[in-house]
């Protein structure tokens, strides 16, 4: 490394300035542009939005699991703070590892349980053996210490019988169980971090809440850092620390969850928030949308990408003075005057920034950071 | 898995019970006398006699009497080669045509299996290219060809092989590696596709995340999943390499079982031709019953489902 | 651990079935050839195949054999010249001493009376009984009062187990005891009995005598001329008394329930020992060492053998090589040393190689056979429709029509001789046979005309036979008939069993034929010819013809039989033209310069006792 990779003393990872872009057709086109994350030790940051929004591009960036030939990490660093106990000095950033080294952080440094257990786990492996193997790619024991180990980890992380359960195929396991073997598998190697990417979508709410707990839970006895990819925000609500919200691959809001919840400032989120239906006496007749849907990457609107859906955006306009923006030819849309002024004079990629309105609240919007001017 | 074993070997019987009632039909009712062996006629009262003696007089008191010899394993007279019995002859030659079935399906899966890796893993490469031509030959060259190339590039110019015949180990390579190719072929593109299905899959994802190296993903995570489709294909394709391949038998005269099906029909000799027809036919049953077995043991999600 | 066994499990398997198919290794014969089929049989009386007369003339020997270079009949067992009487009737032959088995028994006459009844036997004697019946006082009565009785015991010993039997069947039982079914015979095992009691009695007035262990006295029913050419053949030759052990017999009796005489086949084996049995036992210049089904063959010299001393090559090998291009590869590169078959598509290459002289080791051979068509002399139709043929002019014409110099030299290429005449000329010494009808076509289409076909008009499609083999020449002649005569024809190619189906019911106007001489006399030719003979294909029956061939029976003088002999041949090939003579064939053979001792001749006779072979 050339330059000095700073973090902060508190985090255990940082994704700093991350973009990614794929290859659709010969064309290259950015999924996720400029994300920055922090992730403080014994802390879970929620990472929220819709499909389609880059959640789980980031997600998998961090160990570079996406598929190389089609994803191209165009520029960012996504760094791994000094391990109290093993032998490396210094941060390293993952996106400049070697395969070798970056193997060693794989699964023992940082961990990762996905979305769907019943395709995740390997179909012919028994439950037990693909733990033993997680635990013995980085740590040199015995067979039978390496099991006796991993029934201990099935134990931990909430099942009944863990010793049938060492000896079950996947398909012979419930959803429930199949993403507590999913964790466990994923904490055999005492990492420091643990990235969930949707991690209780396939369950039903009761096993969620579940599941949920537990993950609380072993945070807090190992003091992990997690990363929680959801875009479910009663899941947020529930067990994260800090929200990230995304849209269409940037961070447009960051705040504690507390913070987000209260004074939500985008207007995205607080359309989210309203989207989350509540039981109330009046029930209004229809649900509350967000008119329109998650731009394609390839047909990203100049300027605010969220500005097209935007109620801010069409409130404050009175007699809107319309530009014609041109997008990538031969495409071009209406928008807003001011969106547009503020694109062409702010920033060279158009999008507003991350400011912080109040301690350790950040939005990305123009309107909002107008008002606090 | 005895339940399925028991309903497996049920059907396989009435398989080769309707096996043995079609041939039999079709064998008497060719034209043709398994007497007449040379140029001369047979006087009719010997040939009545020799059928009385033979039980072959009445076809239905045949058909008995063959099927009960079958059970015993003995499957009577051969008329062509009078001074043998058709168990002495499928003694004889169905270890041959074992050997050289067994050795090139060993040889097909041995590097069968590598290439079709290989060229999934590294798709669109000169190596997956080069596979895939090797494939389309493979199929579409016939065995007469590939054999008689072999025998006279190897065997005549090179002379490292002798030219046909049997008797030593170095009879062997030769025929097998003929034999193989077509089946090769057919494990090459079902391990490449198998593979390629394999590795997209989200298990290898959870592999890589694991920590686990390419190599290892690509052969203890892809690889086993993977191969449950070559496998199904090895039990008939066995099967049927291990009969005899009657070409290969023909080009490189092997005295393998494969030619008395084609001589037997031709002679019309009834013992010989519905011994060596009963014979495949049960080691066709018993191979698919035995991949049954072997995929229901492999593949936890199949028991399941039985 | 099922996972990491099984592979080497498989491995064993593999391994195992390898070693056991691959059998014993053994070193190299000093003579090795390849044939192109297995061995069909060893025992002398079923044999039909030249390839079987080939290991079982070098096995076993008869009273006579055949000199290697040129066929005359040479002493074998017996010495020569036997004493004949005056009437050419009765020989007597007398046996060399030291003539001995390969267990070291002495040969006696009673081996012969043996084999020669074996011979007569309907349980064990296939297409060469005639060779008995025809010429040995009383044999024909005794073969056909057996056959009889056996017709007659097979439906019994049916009803004795409650089968079903057939009408002839029951019209046969019906005539011989009556119609009361149960004035038959109480039991099958009575009549059984009372036949078995019968048979020696009624084989000692067939004209085979053994007065003493040295001496054979044969009576024939009509002088026979090539007799002692005759007795070379495998179907007189002896057996030893050890084969009695492996006789198939009903509670005691030497009978199948049937009434046939059976041996147990594995008789022929070299190791058989049930019973009892001590394995093959011949007599001649080699004993089987061993046999692998279509595999390997293995002959070492009889140390027995009465000239022993002088058979300098020890061990023969004969290998199964079914793909005659690959036992050629091997040939050239000198696994094998002699190749008496050579017939590969490419033959016509091998012929210019032979006939030219640039490779002396291959050979031509002028064989004693003839391709020719049938004509059905006898069918009105054929498949409904009209036949010409039974019309001799229809059949002459067809022959003079066709020029068959150019289908011997242009279609096949491969060294044949054209054929006029149906015995081949120049092999037989002392008969020349007519020169049969050339090639006319202005005579043919005269001819046709005549026969109320003018121009081919009024014939109807012609049926012809014939197997895949023979296409080309099939396609040249009817291209030849249609462009001469204005012949159509439906060409049926089938394989040759059921041609052979379709030719005993005379489903055919036109059919492929070929016949392979059995002895060195123009009879084994001309005979087919007979009325109602059983290798007739072509119904053919003029009296005139058979009683022609039956006076020739008589002479002593040679050249009045031969004149007799050539005039009923040229009813056969000029006038009536039952037949038409196509080609005789000549064969190639490979002989190794290494192989000395092997003379190519007409009978394809390789005696291996006079072989030396130079490393």
């Amino acid at each position: 490394m050339t330059e000095t990779a700073t973090i902060l003393e508190t985090s255990v990872l940082e994704i700093q300035d991350l973009s990614v872009s794929f290859d659709i057709n010969g064309r290259r086109v950015p999924v996720v542009e400029g994300v920055s994350l922090v992730i403080p030790r014994g802390k879970t940051v929620a990472l929220v939005g819709e499909s389609g929004c880059g959640k789980s591009v980031t997600a998998l960036s961090v160990l570079r699991l996406l598929p190389e030939p089609p994803a191209c990490v165009d520029s960012g660093r996504i760094l791994l703070a000094a391990s109290t106990a093993s032998s490396e000095n210094g941060t390293v950033d993952l996106l400049r590892l070697r395969d070798a080294a970056l193997r060693h952080v794989r699964g023992a440094r940082v961990a990762m349980v996905f979305q769907e257990p019943l395709t995740a786990l390997h179909p012919v492996m028994p439950a037990g053996a693909q733990i033993v193997e997680a635990i013995q790619l980085h740590e040199n024991v015995s067979q039978r210490d390496a099991k006796t180990k991993a029934i201990a980890l099935l134990d931990d992380v909430g099942i009944d019988k863990p010793d049938q359960c060492f000896s079950a195929y996947t398909h012979e396991l419930s959803g429930g169980m199949r993403q507590r073997v999913m964790i466990a598998m994923a904490l055999a190697a005492d990492p420091e971090v643990l990235i969930a990417d949707e991690p209780t979508t396939a369950l039903d709410s009761v096993v969620q809440a579940q599941i949920l707990d537990l993950l609380a839970k072993l945070q807090a006895a190992r003091g992990l850092g997690v990363l929680m990819i959801t875009h479910d925000l009663g899941v947020v609500s529930r067990v994260a620390d800090e929200v990230s919200v995304m849209y269409a691959g940037h961070i447009v809001e960051h705040a504690t969850t507390q913070e987000l919840f209260a004074n939500p400032q985008h207007p995205y989120t607080v359309g989210l928030m309203q989207c989350v239906p509540r039981i109330t006496a009046n029930a209004p007749t229809r649900l509350t949308v967000i008119e329109g849907s998650v731009p394609r990457p390839e047909s990203k609107p100049a300027g605010c990408a969220f500005h097209p859906r935007c109620l801010l955006a069409r409130q404050r306009a009175s007699e809107p003075e319309m530009d014609t923006i041109a997008l990538e030819p031969p495409a071009t849309t209406s928008v807003p005057r001011r969106c547009a002024q503020a694109a062409s004079t702010i920033t060279s990629s158009g999008t507003p920034e991350l400011r912080e309105i109040s301690t350790g609240h950040f939005v990305a919007c123009w309107e909002t950071a107008d008002a606090h001017h | 898995m005895t339940r399925m074993l028991v309903r497996r070997l049920l059907a396989g019987l009435l398989t080769i019970a309707c096996i043995y009632a079609i041939t039999f039909t079709m064998v008497v009712s060719i034209p043709g006398n398994p007497f007449q062996q040379g140029q001369h006629r047979l006087s009719s009262d010997v040939e009545s006699a020799l059928l009385a003696r033979y039980h072959m007089d009445n076809n239905w008191l045949y058909f008995w009497e063959f099927l009960r010899g079958a059970v015993r394993l003995d499957f009577g007279p051969t008329f062509t080669y009078a001074d043998w019995t058709c168990n002495q002859i499928i003694a004889a030659s169905l270890p041959i045509s074992m050997s050289i079935g067994l050795a090139a399906m060993l040889i097909a899966l041995m590097v069968g299996v590598p290439i079709g890796v290989t060229s999934a893993v590294r798709r669109h490469s000169w190596l997956d290219i080069s596979a895939t031509t090797l494939i389309l030959t493979g199929i579409s060259l016939p065995t007469f060809v590939t054999g008689s190339a072999l025998l006279i590039a190897v065997g005549v110019k090179l002379q490292l092989a002798p030219v046909g015949g049997w008797g030593t180990l170095s009879h062997l390579p030769l025929p097998a590696i003929t034999l193989s190719l077509p089946f090769m072929a057919y494990i090459v593109r079902l391990t490449r596709a198998g593979m390629i299905d394999a590795l997209s899959a989200d298990f290898v994802r959870t592999a890589i995340a694991k920590g686990a190296s390419r190599q290892r993903v690509i052969w203890r995570h892809a690889l086993p999943v993977a191969l449950l489709p070559v496998l199904s294909f090895l039990g008939p394709a066995t099967a049927q390499a291990v009969t005899g391949s009657f070409v290969v038998e023909k080009v490189f005269g092997i005295p393998g079982m494969g030619q008395h099906f084609v001589n037997a029909a031709l002679n019309r000799d009834p013992g010989l031709l519905l011994g060596a027809v009963l014979v495949f036919s049960t080691l066709l049953v018993a191979f698919n019953i035995v991949v049954d077995l072997l995929y229901a043991a492999l593949d936890p999600r199949i028991s399941e489902a039985l | 651990m099922v996972r990491t066994l099984s592979p080497l499990i498989t491995l064993l398997i593999i391994g195992g079935i390898c070693w056991v198919s691959l059998g014993g290794q053994e070193s190299p014969a000093d003579l090795t050839y390849a044939n192109p089929q297995g061995i069909h049989t060893l025992d002398p009386a079923r044999m039909s195949w030249t390839s079987d007369f080939r290991v079982a003339l070098n096995l076993w020997e008869g009273l006579t054999t055949w000199n290697p270079e040129d066929l005359t009949p040479t002493p074998g067992v017996a010495n020569l010249p036997p004493a004949v009487s005056q009437d050419g009737l009765t020989y007597t032959f007398t046996l060399r001493p030291d003539a001995r088995w390969s267990n070291g028994d002495p040969v006696t006459s009673a081996d012969f009376v043996r084999g020669w009844r074996r011979g007569m036997e309907p349980g064990t004697g296939m297409d060469y009984t005639f060779f008995l019946t025809d010429h040995i006082v009383g044999a024909a009565s005794y073969a056909s009062w057996r056959r009889e009785a056996v017709s007659r015991l097979v439906p019994m010993s049916r009803l004795a187990r409650e089968w079903e039997i057939d009408t002839n069947q029951r019209r046969l039982l019906e005539d011989t005891f009556g119609t009361e079914e149960r004035d038959w015979p109480r039991t099958h095992q009575d009549a059984l009995q009372r036949h078995a009691s019968l048979i020696d009695e009624r084989f000692n007035r067939v004209g085979i005598a053994a007065p003493n262990a040295h001496t054979l006295v044969v009576r024939l029913v009509a002088p026979c001329p090539y007799l002692l050419d005759l007795l070379a053949m495998p179907i007189f030759l002896p057996i030893h008394e050890s084969i009695e052990r492996l006789r198939s017999r009903t509670n005691d009796l030497p009978i199948t329930e049937q009434g046939l005489v059976t041996y147990d086949p594995q008789w022929t084996k070299p190791d058989y020992h049930a019973h009892g049995y001590g394995g093959l036992v011949t007599n001649g210049a080699y004993r089987l060492a061993g046999w692998h089904f279509k595999r390997r063959l293995r002959l070492t010299a009889n140390p027995y053998f009465h000239s022993a001393a002088s058979v300098q090559c020890q061990t023969v090998d004969m290998v199964v090589h079914e793909n005659v291009s690959a036992s050629i590869m091997a040939y050239e590169r000198g696994a094998i040393d002699f190749l008496p078959s050579m017939s590969v598509p490419y033959d016509h290459e091998i012929a210019k190689l032979a006939q030219t002289g640039a490779r002396p080791d291959f050979v031509l051979t002028n064989v004693l056979a003839t391709y020719f068509l049938n004509f059905n002399c006898v069918s009105e139709t054929v498949g409904g429709v009209p036949n010409p043929f039974l019309d001799r002019r229809v059949r002459k014409a067809f022959a003079l029509a066709i020029d068959k110099a150019q289908i011997v030299q242009r279609v096949l290429g491969r060294g044949d001789r054209t054929a006029g005449s149906f015995v081949p000329p120049g092999v037989i010494p002392g008969y020349e046979p007519p020169p049969g009808l050339g090639h006319d076509a202005n005579a043919a289409r005269a001819l046709l005309a005549e026969a109320g076909y003018p121009n081919g008009e009024g014939l109807p499609m012609i049926d012809l036979l014939y197997t895949p083999n023979d296409s080309r020449i099939v396609q040249a002649l009817a291209h030849m008939w249609g462009v001469t005569l204005g012949a159509t024809f439906n060409l049926r190619g089938k394989e040759s069993r059921t041609l052979a189906d379709d030719k005993i019911n005379r489903r055919f106007m036109i059919a492929r034929g070929n016949w392979y001489a059995d002895y060195n006399d123009p009879t084994t030719f001309l005979n087919c010819l007979l009325t109602g003979n059983g290798n007739n294909d072509s119904g053919y029956a003029n009296d005139a013809y058979d009683t022609i061939l039956a006076a020739a029976n008589a002479p002593r003088d040679t050249a009045k039989r031969a004149a007799l002999l050539r005039r009923a041949e040229t009813i056969i090939v000029e006038d009536d033209l039952p037949i038409l003579p196509i080609l005789f064939y000549r064969e190639p053979i490979a002989l190794s310069p290494r192989v000395h001792g092997l003379f190519p001749n007409a009978r394809m006779w390789f005696p291996f006792r006079y072989v030396t072979v130079t490393p």
